[in-house]
Formats: structure tokens, C-alpha cells, sequence
């Protein structure tokens, strides 16, 4: 019964996979989507996560996601934004995901930003969104490219 | 307490951020909870700004009210010092930390930094954002700047921009380009586009320009006292204003100075033909006391335009607002409850209104078209292109803002010669708006309903009551009336049926209406 949507959903997130393939990824707390966002975009997209910071990380309901990521990215909660902006710049990733208060001044000093707010708004679940879900991270990425080709 | 979705002003420590990020070199530690940090994406998201707002939030958490938040609080200043290196830092609880009572004024003065530290004594429970800013600015003021000897040339300072302000930059611009017209320096422009050094030279200057009150009143009291500097009463919005503005800087500064007018075209944009149109066009007006009082002036006595309302939604200014309503023949709406604003447009039935976003949204709601001319704004309120509201080129700017939103002056008489045809009819709206025309009827039962009006009852038309009935023919020859009069004609012959205790409205009630009010 799912065959039909899982193909679609494939095909649709191979799109956006492809701007996304082999880009790193670092997450401010902000939306408490941002494990299962991590887990998408590592195991599915192909992205390398630097870091990922949640508001409030529960054992229970994140658990299970948190199992699936790969090795490598801190995982961090709550935050100190200061450091964790030290952090992010020292990493230098290629997108970052946050809330609006740090978007546009990332997005100045030179990183692609990607504002958490966007994935409470959009219908991100289920099999007939995961191409969406895929395009709203690779839109900053393409944007970027546009607009330096254009330089 | 009552609970509302949207207001028009923040809790006074947005007044503060407000004042914080329009300056350098200045940092505020404030001591608020996690959730409080959504604050600054007021600025970098609304505003644009590229840097975060200089602020230090402690962010307590409900596990740290057990524990020490004094110490918490002094942990976030001594890092932020540290951190930012700032000139000076302003200090203060946002309206959740007022609650715990920590006393940040106290604390940071125990820790001995080496930088002027000015506490904030905001009451968040009385007061509002403007009075935040203002009274900000009035402190910072009073900590750093010192009397001195007065510049060899005449100068003077500017008072009252801020971040998040309203077109802030650009009449800033506008004004710093018109006193060096006039012979006049600019010495400190502040809050925005100072430091904390720059204001220790406050003291320097000949007098003050006040371009903002709400914001910067008091700070211009002050000076006014401890500097012997004097004033400017005229916020310079609209010719007439901007005349009166240079007069009373030449009173000031001395400056014979004459002024180029070549580039103030509103005047005469005002007396071309296209413009009778716009002659007795019924406007609303509500927004901050000041932008209301000088878009009045601008409406009726440089557009021609009738002043149907007016409001404003910070009680500071009830007093003068309500007596320039007297001389406008009305009562005015005072009042930061945005239903009741929305209630008084849908009563006057306004062909525009002037307001800030909250009634931008009013009338996209009602089908009434509106231009923004205050604050609070919106992310489109901060355009890429030079677009003040002050001097002479903010007239030009007002005529623009003003006009655009309306059906242009032959387009009314085409759209009416028209009305029954399929492309060009009255409901396709203004042709210069494209897609996002107005809603094309304001009437109730012919407007598009949103979902709240979908969940009421349908309501009956004829109702027995003594409700008026709207008999099919004269419903009929109503549509025939362009869309952008057609609620204030169905209003008035509402209004007329009643007065005359006519319980049906027929084609007749209808133009016996319109020749009532004809004008």
C-alpha cells in the first residue's frame, strides 16, 4: 500500500538530494524538530551534521532518532547561544539551521541559513511532503549559487 | 488583565532593545527568560539588520527559580563584558524577570565594572514600549552627557530615531541634508547612529532637533534644563510642516539661509487636474499620536482629503490627539485594542485609511485600502529605496504612499461606465494592483467571508426586528455603485431608512439616500 507514495517520495527527495549530497549541516535550538531533522538529512539526503541543538532533548520521544544518526555531530541542549555561535563559526557549514534572530546576521557574515520557524509552518510529514521537506534545505544552498553566479 | 493576539506596542523593554541596537558601543544585559530571546528577531528579520541586537538575555529556566537567578544575572553581565568589550551597558528585567524581583540595577553595581553601568527602571506592567525607549534614552543621557562648552559653529543634536522606527533612517537623512542647507552641523543623531561617546558630547551642541517625541522627549526636557539647549515643537511631515520646521530652526540657529525647492513637487502634484479626485476622499487615521497629528494636518490641508477619524494608540498622546480631533469636528478614537479600531473602520466605512500594520490588515480585512504611515511596521515597512517622511522629499514620498493604494482619478468614472463588463468590471479592482486588488466589496452579505464569519450562523436578511430590508432591485442598483463607495452608500442608506422609519429599501430610498448626502 505505501509502495506507490515511498517511490514518489524517493524520486522527489533525490531532486533536493542532490544540492544537499555531501553539505554540512548545523543546528541552533529552535523548532524541536531538529533531531529528526538531522536523522532526514544525514540518512536521507546525504548531509553531514556538524552539530545539532535542540531546545529540550526527551529520552523517550527522541531516542529512537537520536539512534539513527551517524557518528560525529555534537549533540547539544538548550544553549548558550555565544558559544554555540563560536562553534558555528568555526565550523563554517554550509547550511545552518536557526531561528530569525540569528538568520540574517549569519547569512551577513557569509553562511547559508535555513530559519527553523519555515518547517513548523509547512506540512513537512509523511510520505507526499519529504520532497518539500528536502527543497526547503536546498532553496538557501541554490539561492547562494544563484546569486554569487550572478556576481 | 485581557489577552490579545496583536498589540501595538511591545512591553518597555522592546523601547530599550529598540534603543540598544540603534546605537555602537552600547550593550544591555537583561535579565529575562529563554522565550524572551524571540525579541530579536524583531530587528534582524523585520528590520534586515545584519548583527544581532547588543543584547545579553540571562535566559533563566523554570529549574533556576530555585536556585540563585541573582547570580545567574551577574555570571551574564561580567560575560558580556567580557565578551563585547562595550562602551557602557544599560541593565534592566524584562516584564517576566520584574516578577522575581532581582534587583539587576543593584547587582551590576556590586561587580565594580570598569564601564558606566545605567540601570533601567521599566514598570512593564504599566507601560509600553514607546515610553521603554524614551525613558532608555532619557538615562543614557543623564549617565553620560556632560555640560560643555558650545561648538564654534552653530550645531545641533537630533533626538528620538531608533531601531524598528518608521521610515527612521531615511528622515534622519532627509533632516541631517536640510540643516546643512541651512548652514546648521549636526552634532550627535541619537539613539540610532550613536555611541555611548558620542552622547557624552551631547552637551556641545547650540539646540536640539526633536524628530521623534514618543522617543525622545524627555531626553530633549532634559537637555533643554541641564544644557540651556531649546527645542524644535514642529515634526517636519508634509510641506506645510517642513515650512514650519525651518522657520523655527532659523528662530533658533539664525540661519538666513535660503532653501531649494526645486525638488518639492507634492504642492503641485496636489493641484494637477488628476488630482480633484482625490478632493474630500474620506480617510481614517490611527497610529503613534505624532504621525497622526501630522498626517491630519497633511490629509485634509495638502490633499484635500476629508479626515473622517482619528486615534492613536499610545495614551501619552490622548490628550493633544483628542483635542486636534475637536478641530477636525470629531472625537477621537484612543484606544490600543485593534477590534476596536477595526470596529470604528467598519462603522465609518472610510475610502482610505492611514494607520500602521494593524489596520493594513483592518483593511485588507474590510476591503478598504490603506497606507502605512506609523509604527508598528512590518518587514515592507523597511524598503530598499530612499523613502522618507519628512522635509520636503517625505512630502513627495506622502503623495505617492497615499495616492497609490487608491483607484485613480479617471479610473473611478471608467470603472463606473464599465461596471457591466466581464474584464473591466468594478469587482476586478484598481487596474495598478494586479492579483492583489482590494477585496472588491465591503458590503456584508456580498464581501467574502473569512472562516470566523463561515463558523457564525448565516444571518437572516429580513429580519422583523425593525432591521431595514434591502428590497432585490434596489440591491441590484447598489452593485451599480463602484465598489469603493458602495459600502459607505449602503451604510448611508441604512442610516437614512432608519432616521426615516422606512422599513424596506427600494430604488427610490436609495437615491433619496444619495441626494441626503450628497456633498
Amino acid at each position: 500500500m505505501t509502495e506507490a507514495p515511498r517511490r514518489r517520495a524517493r524520486q522527489a527527495v533525490a531532486a533536493a538530494a542532490t544540492t544537499l549530497k555531501d553539505k554540512t549541516v548545523f543546528f541552533f535550538p529552535d523548532s524541536q524538530l531538529e533531531i529528526p531533522l538531522a536523522r532526514f538529512l544525514a540518512r536521507e539526503c546525504g548531509m553531514i551534521p556538524l552539530e545539532v541543538g535542540s531546545p529540550y532533548i526527551h529520552d523517550a520521544l527522541h531516542g529512537p532518532d537520536l539512534d539513527l544518526l551517524p557518528e560525529g555531530p555534537q549533540i547539544s541542549e538548550g544553549q548558550d547561544v555565544d558559544l554555540q555561535l563560536d562553534r558555528c563559526r568555526e565550523a563554517r557549514p554550509d547550511l545552518t539551521v536557526c531561528g530569525l534572530g540569528l538568520a540574517s546576521p549569519l547569512e551577513a557574515e557569509g553562511l547559508s541559513t535555513k530559519w527553523a520557524i519555515e518547517l513548523v509552518f509547512t506540512p513537512v510529514h509523511f510520505y507526499e511532503q519529504a520532497g518539500d521537506l528536502a527543497a526547503l534545505f536546498a532553496r538557501p544552498l541554490r539561492r547562494k549559487d544563484i546569486l554569487e553566479a550572478a556576481e | 488583565m485581557k489577552l490579545t493576539v496583536w498589540t501595538y506596542e511591545g512591553p518597555p523593554h522592546v523601547g530599550a532593545m529598540r534603543v540598544a541596537t540603534g546605537m555602537k558601543g552600547l550593550h544591555y544585559v537583561l535579565h529575562a527568560p529563554q522565550g524572551d530571546t524571540y525579541a530579536d528577531l524583531l530587528f534582524t528579520m523585520i528590520e534586515r539588520r545584519d548583527h544581532r541586537p547588543p543584547v545579553t538575555y540571562t535566559t533563566f529556566q523554570a529549574r533556576d527559580l530555585s536556585r540563585d537567578t541573582g547570580g545567574l544575572f551577574k555570571q551574564a553581565c561580567q560575560e558580556a563584558y567580557d565578551r563585547f568589550k562595550p562602551e557602557a551597558m544599560i541593565v534592566g528585567a524584562s516584564c517576566t524577570a520584574e516578577l522575581i524581583q532581582d534587583d539587576p540595577a543593584g547587582l551590576a553595581e556590586t561587580m565594580g565594572l570598569p564601564i558606566p553601568v545605567i540601570p533601567l527602571e521599566l514598570p512593564s506592567y504599566q507601560r509600553k514600549e514607546n515610553f521603554g525607549a524614551d525613558e532608555t534614552f532619557l538615562q543614557i543621557v543623564r549617565h553620560l552627557a556632560k555640560p560643555m562648552e558650545k561648538t564654534a559653529r552653530v550645531s545641533c543634536n537630533i533626538l528620538g530615531p531608533t531601531a524598528l522606527g518608521f521610515r527612521h533612517r531615511d528622515d534622519v537623512q532627509e533632516i541631517t541634508n536640510l540643516l546643512y542647507e541651512m548652514g546648521i552641523e549636526v552634532n550627535v543623531t541619537g539613539p540610532m547612529g550613536s555611541t555611548p561617546s558620542d552622547i557624552a558630547k551631547m552637551g556641545q551642541a547650540h539646540f536640539n532637533v526633536l524628530l521623534y517625541p514618543e522617543t525622545g522627549e524627555s531626553a530633549a526636557r532634559y537637555c533643554e534644563k541641564t544644557f540651556g539647549q531649546p527645542y524644535t515643537k514642529v515634526v517636519p511631515i508634509g510641506v506645510g510642516a517642513t515650512n514650519d520646521f525651518i522657520a523655527e530652526v532659523r528662530a533658533l540657529s539664525g540661519s538666513t539661509a535660503t532653501i531649494d525647492m526645486q525638488n518639492s513637487r507634492q504642492s503641485w502634484w496636489s493641484r494637477s487636474v488628476d488630482s480633484t479626485y482625490l478632493t474630500g476622499k474620506r480617510v481614517f487615521i490611527f497610529g503613534d499620536g505624532t504621525h497622526v497629528a501630522a498626517a491630519a494636518r497633511f490629509a485634509r490641508d495638502e490633499m484635500g482629503f476629508e479626515v473622517a477619524g482619528m486615534g492613536c494608540y499610545n495614551r501619552e498622546y490622548a490628550r493633544p490627539i483628542r483635542a486636534l480631533a475637536k478641530d477636525y469636528g470629531l472625537e477621537a478614537l484612543i484606544t490600543d485594542d485593534y477590534l476596536e479600531v477595526e470596529a470604528a473602520i467598519e462603522a465609518l466605512q472610510p475610502e482610505m485609511i492611514l494607520g500602521t500594520q494593524m489596520e493594513r490588515h483592518i483593511g485588507k480585512r474590510l476591503g478598504i485600502p490603506c497606507a502605512v504611515i506609523s509604527a508598528p511596521v512590518h518587514v515592507q515597512d523597511f524598503p530598499a529605496r530612499y523613502s522618507p517622511q519628512m522635509g520636503f522629499e517625505g512630502a513627495n514620498v506622502l503623495f505617492d504612499t497615499w495616492v497609490h493604494p487608491l483607484v485613480m482619478g479617471l479610473e473611478e468614472h471608467l470603472l463606473h461606465m464599465f461596471r457591466e463588463d466581464f474584464e473591466f468590471n468594478d469587482a476586478a479592482g484598481p487596474s495598478h494592483h494586479g492579483g492583489h486588488a482590494p477585496v472588491a466589496q465591503t458590503g456584508r452579505r456580498d464581501a467574502p467571508m473569512s472562516l470566523e464569519d463561515k463558523m457564525k450562523p448565516e444571518e437572516v436578511p429580513a429580519s422583523p426586528g425593525g432591521e431595514v430590508i434591502w428590497l432585490a432591485d434596489a440591491e441590484k442598483e447598489l452593485k451599480k455603485i463602484p465598489f469603493f463607495v458602495r459600502g459607505k452608500a449602503r451604510r448611508n442608506t441604512e442610516t437614512y431608512a432608519t432616521e426615516k422609519g422606512i422599513g424596506q429599501i427600494s430604488v427610490d430610498t436609495l437615491y433619496d439616500a444619495k441626494a441626503h448626502y450628497a456633498r
